[in-house]
Parts: C-alpha cells; structure tokens; sequence
C-alpha cells in the first residue's frame, strides 16, 4: 500500500441504468507499466476516464501521489491522456496542439515554443511544427498526441486505446516507441486496450476486467499460463478448458474425471477440493501424435481436425474432441511432417505439470 | 469478491444527473450553462416570446379615445369575425396563398429534381448559391423591379409595343400577385427541396435502375417517397410566406383587394385600432400553426406506414 | 416514341425550366442595377442613355445618408449580439440535455417563421408599453430575435462537425471549462461564427417592416426605400437599390463562403 504511487480505493461508476465500475481497488506503483484490458463495455475505460476526472465516481476515491482526487476537476489534475481518436485539435498547427497545455499553464511565448519544439524532434516532428493536422500521416498524428500529453512533464501518462487505428506495420514500431519512452522518463504508464498483443509487449502488470470488475491482476505471462478463473483463461484466447470430477489426490495433483477422460493435474494453485473443476491447458503446451498408436496415458484426448489457422509461421489447429473444440499451437517447422487434412484423427498430449487448476468458483 | 461487494460504499446517484441541466459528461461547472442560456433565454423571452403573448391580450382590450385600455370583451373578436372585408380577405388570401403553393411546387419540384441530378457540381454549387442570395437580399426591391417591369408602361409592354402589338394589362391582377410571391417562395422551396434530394443514397437510384425501373418509376417509386417530408416542408413554408406576405400585393395589386396583412397594416395606421389588428394577427398565427401542425402530421404519418411494412 | 428521343425532350424541358428560374431570379436584380445609370426619369425601354445623376443624387440626399448609417448600425449591431445569442443558443444544444430543451429550441428558431407584419405589430405594441420604441436600439433588439435563428442554426450545423472528445481532451490538458470554450469551441466554429455575423448582418439590412413599426423616425435605409416607393416614381430608387442589392449579395456570399453548407455530399459522391 505504501509505496503505491496511484490507488484506486472501492472505485465505483454508476451510470442511469449500468453499473459500470463495481467498487475496485488497484495500487500502482510509480513508474510502472500497467495494461487495463478487457471486452468492450467492461468498465476499463471508463476506469480510465475516473482516474483523469474525465467522470465522476459514485463511490470510493482515487489517490494519485497520496493525495486524494475526490472534487479535483480533470483540468487541476496533470494526468494527460492520449485518445483513441487521438483528440487534437484541428484549428491549430502541430507545434500549437503541442503548445496548448502550456499555454493553460500561462507559461511564456518563448518558452512554451522552446519546450514544444524539444519535444516534436525528440519524436522526430521537428520538421512537420508549423503544418496543420490533416496534412499529418496516422503515425505522425499519433506522435504529436503524445507529445502533446508529455510536454508539461507528468508523473502519469493516461492512454486510452492509442493504437487501434493504425495498421499493424505501424502499431509495432509505436509500441517499440512507447516502451523507450516509458523507460526513459521512467513514468506511470496506465495503458487501456482490449489487445493482449500489445499489453504482452508493453506491460509491466496486467489488469484484466470484466463487468466492472478486476478479474486478474498480475504479470501477463502469469495471467497467460495462470489465470483466476474461466473468463481469464478464455479471454487470453489460445487455452482449452477441461472440466470434470475430482476423483481422488496424489500427494499434490489431483485426479479429474471428465466426460473427454481421466486427467492428472498440479493443485498448486488451489489446494482444494471435491466435486466439480475445471483446468486450462493452454494450446502450445500440447503435443501430437497419431491416434493409431495405442497409447492409456493420463492427460490425453482424441480429436479430428477441423481446420489451420495461419499466422506468420505460427499455426492454430482446430479440433472437435467429443464436440467440444480444442485448438493446438505449432509453430509452422513443427508440424510439416504430419498430414492435417480435415478429419483426420489425432491424440493431443501434455505433461501434467503443464495443466493449471482453475480455482473454483465461490 | 464478496468482500469488495460487502465494503462498497452507498452509491449515491451523481448530483449533476438531479439537476436541471446535465452535462452530456460532467466536469463543467453548472454555472456554464446558466451563464450562456439566461441571454439567449432572457432575449427570446422579451422580444419575441412576449410581444405574441401580448398580442393575443391585446384583442380582449378596448380603445377609448385613441387609448389603449385593459378590458376582458370579445367585442373585437365580433368585430372582426363578422365583418364582411375581414371574410373577404381571409377568403382571397387563402385562395391566393393556396395558388402560389401549388405553382411553388409544381415549379420546384423538376427543378430541384433537375438541379441535384442532372447538374455537374459546379454548376449545383453554382445553383444553390443562386438560390441563397434572393432568400436573404432585397425581397421588396425586387418586387419593385417586378413592378416596372410589368408596368402598364414598363418593360414588357415596351417591347410588345414594339412588336406592334397592344399593351397588356400585367400589373394589378393575379398574375403580377403570383409572380411577386413567387419571387418570394421559389428559391426557399427549391433549397428544401435539392438538400433532401442530397440526402438520397445514390445507389438506392442505380439499383433500381438497374432492377429494370424506369426512370419515370424511379422518380415515383424511390425518389418521391424519401422526400416526402420535404415536400410538405417547402408547400407548407410557401404557404407560410405568401399568406403573410406584405409587398407582394401592396406592388403588385395596389393593395385591391386587400389580403389579411394588409389589413393589419391598415388597421394599425388608421384611427389606432390596436386590438382589432391583433385579432386578424392572431387567427393568422392560428391558421399558419394549423397548416403546420397538419403538414407534418401528413408527412409524418406516411413515413411510420411505410416504416411498418 | 423512341426512348431516346423522349429522353432527349424531357433533358431538354429540364434544362429549359432551370434556365428559366434563373432568368426568374435574376430579372429583378439587373433590372434595378441597369436602370440605376438610365437618364429616363421612369425606367423603360428604350433605354435613355448612360448617366450618373440618380447615384450622384443618392449621394446628396442626407435623409438617405442618415438612412443609410442607421442601417449600418443597425446591421452591425444586429450581427454581433445575435451571433453571440446564436453561438451561446447552439452550443448548448449540442451540449446539455434538459428538461424543456424542445421548448428552448422553438423559440430561437420559430421567429422568422412568424410573418413580419404581425411580429412588427406585436412588436411595436409590446414594446410601446415598455417605453422602449421609437428608436434604433429597438430594432436591433428585435432583428436580433429573428436573426438568433439563423445563427443557431450555422453554427450548431458546424458543431455537428466538433468531436465530442475535443472538449474532454482540453481539461485533460489543463484547460477549465471556461477557457475551453474560448480556446477550442469559439475556434473550431470560427467559420461558422463569421458566417452567422454576415447572414445577420444580411436579415437586418433586408428587414423592413419590423425597423418601420417599432422604428419610428429612426428609418434604416429598406423603410427609406419603402417610403420613397409609395411616393411618387422616383429615379433616385434604382441608384440606392443597386447599392443596397450589392450590399446585401455581398453579405450573403461571404456567409455562404464560410459556411459548410454545400449541395450535398451523398449526391456528390457517385457522380
């Protein structure tokens, strides 16, 4: 708690009709890198909007810096923010967009001009200063927001899905951009996206939400490999979900029986349990062989393949197992030997440790 | 989770959602918008708002010598209603009125057809600022113009004259009433007109040409059912403007016979009959807020069948 | 008959009307604008030679010159205070939701729909009890009553245009609502704004029968032209009328220079 730079205490968002942000609580740290992420409509942005004063909490408190933002109006805040529709204003010029927070601050002619232009070539827009907004490619746009948002110095930078309008070309060299700029000021970044790609390349922590609620904080490979629940596992995407029985313990693994078969999993992560359970095996932690070799291992199932799906040299087979879909990550040089024609039958294999136990729902 | 719920604070409702004004989203201090309607309000109120609400008092007071006097009497209401030149010209400006709104429209519709779809852009472009300039500029100097030229004397008689022909007698009749009002209602009706003919998705035309529509079925089928509604704005608007008009028929007709707004005119300059005015102001106003109202009514209530189907 | 050819008759009949309504609409104009330099005394055919004698004559006329410098304030005033009102009006409409926001719009937007010559007696009756008539400041106050619609009407068509992020992404940056509003919103609408001052600035020094009821010997140049045309003929009429017409044209073109309003993008973009 102490050294929390930023927290949000019992925060909560009601609008007419939609209860938005359900009394959550979150410590960040100064200068970290924090993802807010989640579907659409799950509360991350208007999070996001709270922490600026760009809304007005219905309950709890937010303390940037120890010091409480209850009352403080989103202009006495200095906690830029830069907007998925980027928000730069069109009657003014690059340099003067950059100027503009300065100007509120009443700070001189020379000097805003001198910290503007500072700030444009360190993005390298030294040249573009006095061209107006439409002349400005997307990535050139891009960089005078953020400009805009670092030139009064803050100790928070606000960003809400910054990248989702730019092709993915130019969205890898921006999140490239964002980290050097992140370690070099050595900030408090809070980042909104509904992109796992982006908050695995940029974040610190993750803070994965769903329904005005924090489902999951925590680094992404750990949110990836361990997550709190089923809405966790499927929104990371590439994890298949096991349920069944619990049938006995094994010191520390317990047995599933499930409809697909009987499984063998750690139960590191709750030390449970009777009843019913679920477990994520994520998909490139499963191996293939041909369902001919006869094989009573543990932690096997038996698909056919549905189809391939191609990204670069990584590969997504789909399966039906039993009619439940299984999907199974290869990279391309991998799987060149094996014959993936729609139909055909495979066993999908993985070590137990590599199952993770979801913790049971309350 | 339980936890969390269970510490949650009493959520209380925002206070700016209470208030009179709601900010479509907060941090603006409710003063802002107080401070910018008052004037607005405060303007509309006076010098707008008051005056009618004025009038309609008016027609229940009563003039004593030269002098306007409270009163609550319906004897100018009488008055007026039974008197036969009010009839008359209640029944001639409604007939005039009437006219003008069916040249208005039979003439602008073609044109704003022609206008939005057989035009280069430059040449619409060209066209709608044509069509703005008279809407805002020197209505009674160009009936004066209309005036000379249609004078006994005037232009179009010279050049007939000329032809060896006898002179007409344009001004004065109906005819000189219908060009001045025209003059009037042609470019506004035309306007409303070509912005909803813009408002048409092209494609909806190409396809139904290409479905085999002629075009002639094209322009009944498609075209004039999406501006329906702004061919009821534009007949009602001219309907408006001709049936309150003031110039048109002090120019064109010398006044004889008098429409409403002349009486009006009239009314006030000679012996002050303030209140008697006021009535044949008011049923005008109810007359052109009924035409109204019906209007949208009709253009309206096409819209939620086609809607339904 | 053959598709084409009928095809070719009916371009031809567009064509036709259009050229007419052109003629329709531009008659009256240059029929004032030729006959202002016609020596005649009565304006007709033939035409009695060049001459500048009805301008000079305007020129020397001083009811016409204080006319005209009534009209002059009159419109100035008229422009500025309603494209104050007009602004103020729209931004709140774009802006707030209220309980009788319908009834607020309405009555900024009705006025010019009401006919002159009930609204000028309306006027003129209200205002008489107030003590306020009879003067130039009265005719701007009521002008500003009908061309605050027009205004609102400009700019809020302009603020349709304003991202709703804009104002948001001025407080994050350090601006309070108040210098907001004068450093992004009066900006953006900057076109608009400009426009509404010269449509304003048009309706006034069109307005006649409103400036001649509530007036009184204050005339501004269109009651100057009234009075004169129910005189007797006077060539003087033509001079003044061609100076008022390209006043008000020019007005009229400069807001439509600056406004947003063009002859519909949707037709425009298949053709």
């Amino acid at each position: 708690m102490s050294d929390a730079f930023v927290t949000l205490d019992h925060l909560d968002k009601r609008y007419a009709g939609h209860h938005a942000v359900k009394g959550i609580n979150l410590d960040i740290k100064s200068g970290e890198f924090i993802a807010l992420m989640g579907p659409s409509g799950c509360g991350k942005s208007t999070t996001l909007r709270l922490l600026a004063g760009l809304d007005e909490p219905t309950g709890g408190d937010i303390r940037i810096g120890g010091r409480s933002m209850s009352g403080i109006p989103a202009f006495q805040r200095d906690t830029p923010m830069v907007w998925q529709s980027l928000a730069l204003f069109p009657f003014l010029s690059v340099v003067e967009n950059v100027e503009f927070p300065l100007r509120m601050k009443k700070i001189g002619k020379i000097e805003r001009r001198k910290r503007a232009m500072e700030w444009l070539e360190r993005l390298g827009l030294g040249t573009m200063a006095e061209r107006g907004i439409s002349q400005l490619s997307g990535g050139q746009r891009q960089r005078v927001a953020i400009a805009r948002s670092l030139v009064t110095q803050p100790s928070i930078l606000l960003l809400d899905e910054p990248l989702s309008a730019l092709d993915a070309h130019l969205r890898v060299r921006m999140q490239t951009e964002l980290s050097r700029l992140h370690k070099e000021l050595g900030i408090t970044f809070v980042y909104v996206t509904h992109a796992q790609s982006e908050a695995f390349a940029l974040a610190d922590r993750i803070v994965l939400m769903n329904d005005g609620t924090i489902q999951q904080t925590g680094r992404p490979q750990d949110v990836y490999r361990e997550p709190a629940n089923a809405f966790v596992a499927e929104f990371m995407g590439m994890n298949n979900i096991v349920s069944g029985n619990v049938a006995g313990h094994e010191g520390t693994d317990v047995r599933i029986d499930g409809p697909l078969g009987r499984f063998t999993v750690p139960a590191k992560s709750s030390p449970t349990s009777e009843g019913k359970v679920s477990f994520v095996i994520a998909a490139d932690r499963v191996t293939l062989s041909d369902a001919a070799k006869d094989g009573g291992a543990a932690n096997r199932v038996t698909g056919n393949v549905i189809g391939i799906e191609f990204v670069g040299s990584t590969q997504t087979i789909f399966f039906d197992v039993d009619g439940q879909e299984f999907r199974v990550q290869k990279q391309q040089h991998e799987i060149d030997a094996l014959d993936l024609t729609p139909g055909r039958r495979f066993d999908l294999n993985w070590q137990p440790q590599h199952a993770w136990l979801l913790p049971q729902a309350a | 989770m339980t936890d969390i719920e269970a510490s949650m604070p009493p959520v209380k409702a925002p206070a700016t959602e209470r208030g009179l004004f709601r900010a479509r989203y907060t941090a603006s201090p409710a003063t802002m918008p107080v401070m910018l309607g008052l004037p607005v309000l405060a303007w509309q109120l006076v010098f707008f708002a008051a005056p009618l609400v004025f009038l309609i008092v008016v027609t229940f007071w009563k003039v004593r010598s030269f002098r306007l006097e409270p009163d609550f009497s319906f004897d100018n209401w009488t008055k007026i209603i039974f008197s036969v030149p009010f009839q008359r010209a209640l029944a001639y400006t409604g007939e005039v009125a009437v006219l003008c709104t069916a040249l208005t429209l039979i003439v602008a519709l073609p044109a704003a057809y022609t206008i939005s779809f057989r035009l280069s852009q430059k040449l619409r472009d060209l066209a709608i600022t044509f069509l703005i300039v008279p809407v805002f500029s020197s209505y009674m100097l160009r009936i004066y113009a209309w005036q000379i030229v249609l004078s006994p004397d005037g232009i179009v008689n010279s050049l007939i004259r000329m032809a060896g022909l006898d002179g007409l007698p344009l001004l004065g009749g109906q005819f000189a009433l219908q060009v001045g009002l025209l003059t009037l209602t042609l470019p506004v009706a035309i306007l409303i007109l070509v912005l909803a003919f813009s408002g048409i998705d092209r494609n909806l035309v190409e396809a139904a040409e290409n479905l085999g529509c002629r075009r002639s079925k094209v322009i009944l089928h498609v075209l004039m059912p999406s501006i329906r509604n702004a061919t009821f704005l534009a007949g009602s608007t001219a309907f408006l403007m001709s049936f309150g008009d003031y110039i048109s028929p002090l120019f064109m007709t010398g006044s004889k016979p008098p429409t409403l707004s002349i009486l009006i005119v009239d009314t006030v300059k000679s012996g002050s009959q303030w209140p008697r005015a006021s009535v044949i102001g008011v049923i005008m106003l109810a007359i052109l807020a009924l035409v109204f109202l019906l209007a949208n009514f009709l253009g309206r209530d096409r819209k939620i069948q086609a809607g339904g189907k | 008959m053959p598709a084409n050819l009928s095809t070719a008759l009916s371009r031809i009949g567009q064509y036709t009307l259009i050229a007419a309504i052109a003629l329709f609409i531009a008659t009256p104009m240059l029929v004032i604008a030729v006959f202002s330099f016609d020596a005649n005394r009565f304006p007709t055919i033939p035409w009695g030679g060049f001459s500048l004698q009805w301008h000079q004559a305007v020129f020397e006329d001083a009811m016409i010159r204080d006319a005209f410098l009534n009209s002059l304030i009159v419109g100035l005033g008229t422009a500025i205070i309603a494209t104050l009102l007009g602004f103020a009006a729209a931004y709140i409409d774009y802006r707030y939701m209220f309980r009788g926001k319908t009834l607020f719009g309405l009555l900024v937007a009705i006025p010019p729909a009401v006919p002159v010559s009930i609204l000028g007696m309306a006027m003129l009756a209200f205002l008489s009890r107030l003590g306020l008539f009879g003067s130039v400041e009265a005719i701007i106050a009521c002008h500003v009553a009908i061309a605050t619609s027009f205004a609102m009407a400009i700019i809020r068509l302009r603020l349709g245009e304003f991202s709703r992020d804009l104002e948001p992404a001025a407080w994050n940056l350090g601006a309070s609502p108040v210098a907001t509003l004068f450093t992004v919103v009066v900006p953006f609408c900057k076109p608009a704004l400009i426009a509404s001052f010269f449509l304003s600035a048009a309706v006034s020094f069109d307005e006649f029968l409103i400036a001649w009821f509530v007036g009184g010997v204050n005339e501004t140049l269109p009651v100057r032209i009234l009075n004169l045309l129910q005189g007797q003929v006077n060539p003087k009429i033509n001079a003044i009328g061609t100076i008022v017409l390209i006043i008000s044209v020019l007005l009229v073109l400069v807001a439509q220079r600056f406004t947003s309003v063009r002859a519909g993008k949707a037709a425009s973009s298949s053709s």
